[in-house]
């Protein structure tokens, strides 16, 4: 064969090998750059990016003059690289011993944590203390812990401590909030997670060095309250004292503005500090549940004030209606007697608030009727919610008179507050609204919502009206006639006009029947009269010095009243007055 | 005219291959002699022809590395941007973790509670027990009222040493409350 025609054969040869591998090449390109391109894309991308959730930062609440509440303060996880441990060559044993006393963890542990050559990330410890941080930079900086960093995470605290804990609730370790504000805001608070893109060199598995926002977090909205710290801290100061002073398991005061409906200050006892509410316990129930919107008491004889607006508002009685009191009465088939057993004559409707006559009050039930009677009481919101921006309110009890369970002398009991389950805002909320010339007004404790993007005010909000005002007039003159001649007339504030009612309330047992030896002694007053700025509830449950509300919670309003006057510059009703006494306020050490 | 040598024509052949025009055929049809026509191009190569291959090699190396320089002098200033861009969101994330956490020392320091502990403890502070309220003509509150029409400067309490004495020794001898004209000896 010739030469030549080898060689050509040759060369075709070649051509072909060249082509079919540049077929194969084509194919592979066609394959990797077009099939199989969005998997490796991932598969690549999972080799030098992670994609990381950028936690948004928690919203402050702040009082009504903007003191800090609840916040985010920042404290250190100390994290580990384990690949990164393992190629320091640093023993794990010895970065165990040294970590495991300052993080309380056993070396053991920490050592599991660091032996694991493949993981590129582990959590040592959630939050250490700010010291403990120090001593782990130390031990960065002197080399002994090749590996460790230490990442900034917010952490929810409560300047304040207990101060208002029942209204704040708390951040959970689950992270998110729980009861009151903090459980209620939940959505506005927590903001909006946001995403970043971390880049590090491929199969290095570090990370860090260069990222970028893909979605910036959304702070949460900040929430300034109607609730001032200053008139918080009266108020616990005051019950604190006053269930130590009357031997008491429990108490709570709510100090309310009736003419917006926004709660100034509301505590309860016992309480918990919400930076630490792991520790809060309670024998008999959740010790994080609110007393004043999440458990139900029977009022007793404030009650009819309710009443008697019903009454008044109806045209069934006038201030002037009289009655005979006996010292019982019997109604329903059932007879009732007054507090005390005492008869009081010939009385009319001032003489019934001053006396807190039962009898008066059931005498005033049956004038008003079943129909009016839970109507009113339905319309002054008892037996449903109220409403209030906090977690886990509950609706209460009222009797229904349909049903088959109510009978007549129901409508006496419950005349005169007992039979009917309300909670201390229920009650709070339906005297303001007396005081508030017969409007109802929707509870709140936030009065402003700041966001990115501006300021939204909460206006106070009308429910409905549920008196005349008129009734609701004719009602507050009475009860400050009443007021200076019923038994808590001593604790009436020199120089102020104010009015309230006690009530001194059976406690229902769980077996039926009412508790023999203990009460629940409340009083509900507001002031200054010609200008009410504030509605004040007490309530002391099973006091063992004394029962009465007169004498136990009384003396609790009339302190925390005397306070406020002072703290809202409020002159004395009385022109005349320029020199006013104030008693048993604040003595507590 | 005189035939051209052999020797010429294959000189004047070998020399036409660098032409882009002279054939052989023409050279054989006239074999007279002359000059053969160049193309201007064909006659001057490329500078870069001339060039030995070590200096042919150094120059490639400067061109590779200026477009080196080129595309990697911005590329690295992009990213030391990049990397001070987030030291400095590191900084101020920093600044911002330390304002609130002054912040937080301050919400403490307000605490009422504890100023209340350390007035009574430590200074001996007592709730007020008396608090005098001074009446200020309607002139002179016009005369001190802020233009906002805020709160007038009239209406803020404050205790006289005299009244809480005289107040206290009606207590001892038992004797009632100031009455208006005893108490309003402010202006």
């Amino acid at each position: 064969m010739p030469r030549e025609t080898v060689r050509a054969a040759h060369v075709r040869v070649i051509q072909a090998i060249a082509m079919l591998g540049a077929l194969l090449v084509a194919l592979s390109l066609v394959w990797l750059q077009a099939i199989e391109s969005e998997a490796l894309s991932a598969r690549a991308q999972a080799q030098y990016q992670d994609d990381i959730q950028i936690l948004p930062e928690r919203g402050n609440i702040l009082d009504a003059n903007h003191a800090l509440l609840a916040t985010a303060t920042y404290r250190d996880n100390v994290e580990a690289a384990p690949n990164a441990v393992r190629g320091s060559g640093m023993p794990v044993q010895a970065m165990a011993r040294d970590l495991a006393p300052l993080l309380g963890k056993s070396e053991g542990e920490i050592a599991a944590l660091l032996d694991q050559p493949d993981k590129r990330y582990t959590l040592l410890a959630k939050g250490v203390t700010p010291a403990v941080s120090d001593r782990v930079k130390e031990l960065i900086r002197e080399g002994r812990a090749p590996g460790i960093t230490l990442a900034p995470m917010a952490h929810r605290t409560y300047p304040l401590g207990m101060l208002a804990a029942h209204a704040l609730g708390f951040y959970s370790q689950s992270g998110s909030g729980q009861y009151g504000l903090e459980g209620y805001y939940e959505a506005l608070l927590r903001g909006e997670p946001g995403r970043r893109l971390s880049y590090g060199a491929p199969f290095s598995k570090e990370t860090g060095g260069v990222s970028q926002v893909l979605q910036p977090a959304e702070p949460g909205a900040d929430l300034v309250l109607t609730l001032d710290s200053a008139v918080q801290h009266v108020v616990e100061r005051e019950l604190e004292a006053a269930l130590e002073r009357f031997g008491a398991s429990s108490g709570s005061v709510i100090v309310m503005d009736p003419k917006t409906g926004g709660i100034i200050a509301m505590a309860s006892r016992p309480t918990y500090d919400s930076n630490a509410y792991q520790e809060a316990h309670s024998p008999d129930g959740d010790a994080f549940a609110n007393p004043i919107i999440s458990q139900v008491y029977e009022p007793g004889s404030t009650f009819k004030v309710i009443t008697l607006a019903a009454a008044l508002d109806s045209g069934r009685i006038s201030p002037h209606t009289a009655y005979y009191d006996g010292g019982s009465i019997r109604y329903g088939g059932e007879e009732f007697s007054n507090w005390d057993g005492k008869g009081h004559g010939q009385s009319d409707i001032t003489d019934l608030i001053a006396h807190s006559s039962n009898v008066g009050a059931v005498f005033v039930g049956s004038q008003l009727g079943k129909e009016f009677f839970y109507e009113y009481v339905a319309a002054f919101g008892f037996g449903t919610p109220t409403g209030v921006d906090l977690w886990g309110e509950v609706s209460g009890f009222v009797p229904n008179p349909d049903s088959r369970t109510w009978y007549p002398s129901s409508l006496a009991t419950n005349a005169f507050g007992q039979g009917i389950a309300v909670t201390p805002l229920q009650l709070v909320t339906a005297v303001s609204a007396i005081v508030n010339d017969g409007v109802l007004m929707r509870p709140h404790l936030v009065q402003e919502i700041h966001t990115p993007e501006g300021v939204r005010r909460v206006e106070p909000m009308a429910v409905r009206r549920v008196v005349r005002p008129e009734t609701a007039r004719t009602l507050l003159a009475m009860l400050v006639e009443a007021s200076t001649r019923s038994e808590s007339s001593m604790h009436l504030i020199e120089g102020y006009t104010v009015a309230g009612k006690t009530g001194t309330a059976s406690i229902p047992l769980e077996t039926g029947g009412y508790d023999q030896e203990f009460t629940i002694a409340s009083y509900v007053g507001f002031g200054p009269v010609e200008d009410p700025r504030f509605v004040i509830l007490v309530k002391i449950d099973r006091p063992t010095v004394e029962p009465w509300g007169s004498l136990v919670a009384a003396p609790v309003f009339r302190a925390v009243a005397s306070e406020l006057f002072l703290y809202y510059h409020i002159p004395p009703s009385t022109a005349a007055q320029t020199l006013v006494k104030r008693e048993n306020v604040g003595q507590r050490q | 005219m005189a035939q051209p040598e052999t020797a010429d024509l294959a000189k004047g052949a070998d020399f036409a291959e660098g032409a882009d025009f002279v054939a052989d055929a023409d050279v054989a049809a006239d074999a007279r002699p002359r000059p053969a026509r160049r193309a201007a191009g064909a006659e001057r190569r490329p500078w870069y022809y001339e060039l030995s291959p070590l200096v042919a090699l150094d120059m490639g190396i400067l061109v590779l590395f200026l477009v080196a320089m080129l595309y990697l002098m911005p590329t690295g200033q992009v990213a030391d941007a990049s990397f001070r861009i987030q030291y400095l969101e590191r900084r101020i994330a920093q600044i911002e973790r330390e304002n609130q956490s002054l912040r937080m020392k301050i919400a403490q320091a307000g605490d009422l509670r504890a100023l209340e502990a350390a007035a009574r403890k430590r200074y001996g502070m007592v709730p007020a027990r008396y608090v005098h309220f001074a009446h200020v003509p309607a002139s002179a509150q016009q005369l001190q009222a802020p233009p906002d029409g805020g709160v007038a400067e009239e209406q803020y309490p404050f205790s006289s040493r005299w009244d809480i004495a005289r107040e206290q020794f009606r207590d001892l001898i038992g004797g009632s409350a100031p009455s208006a004209e005893e108490g309003a000896d402010a202006p």
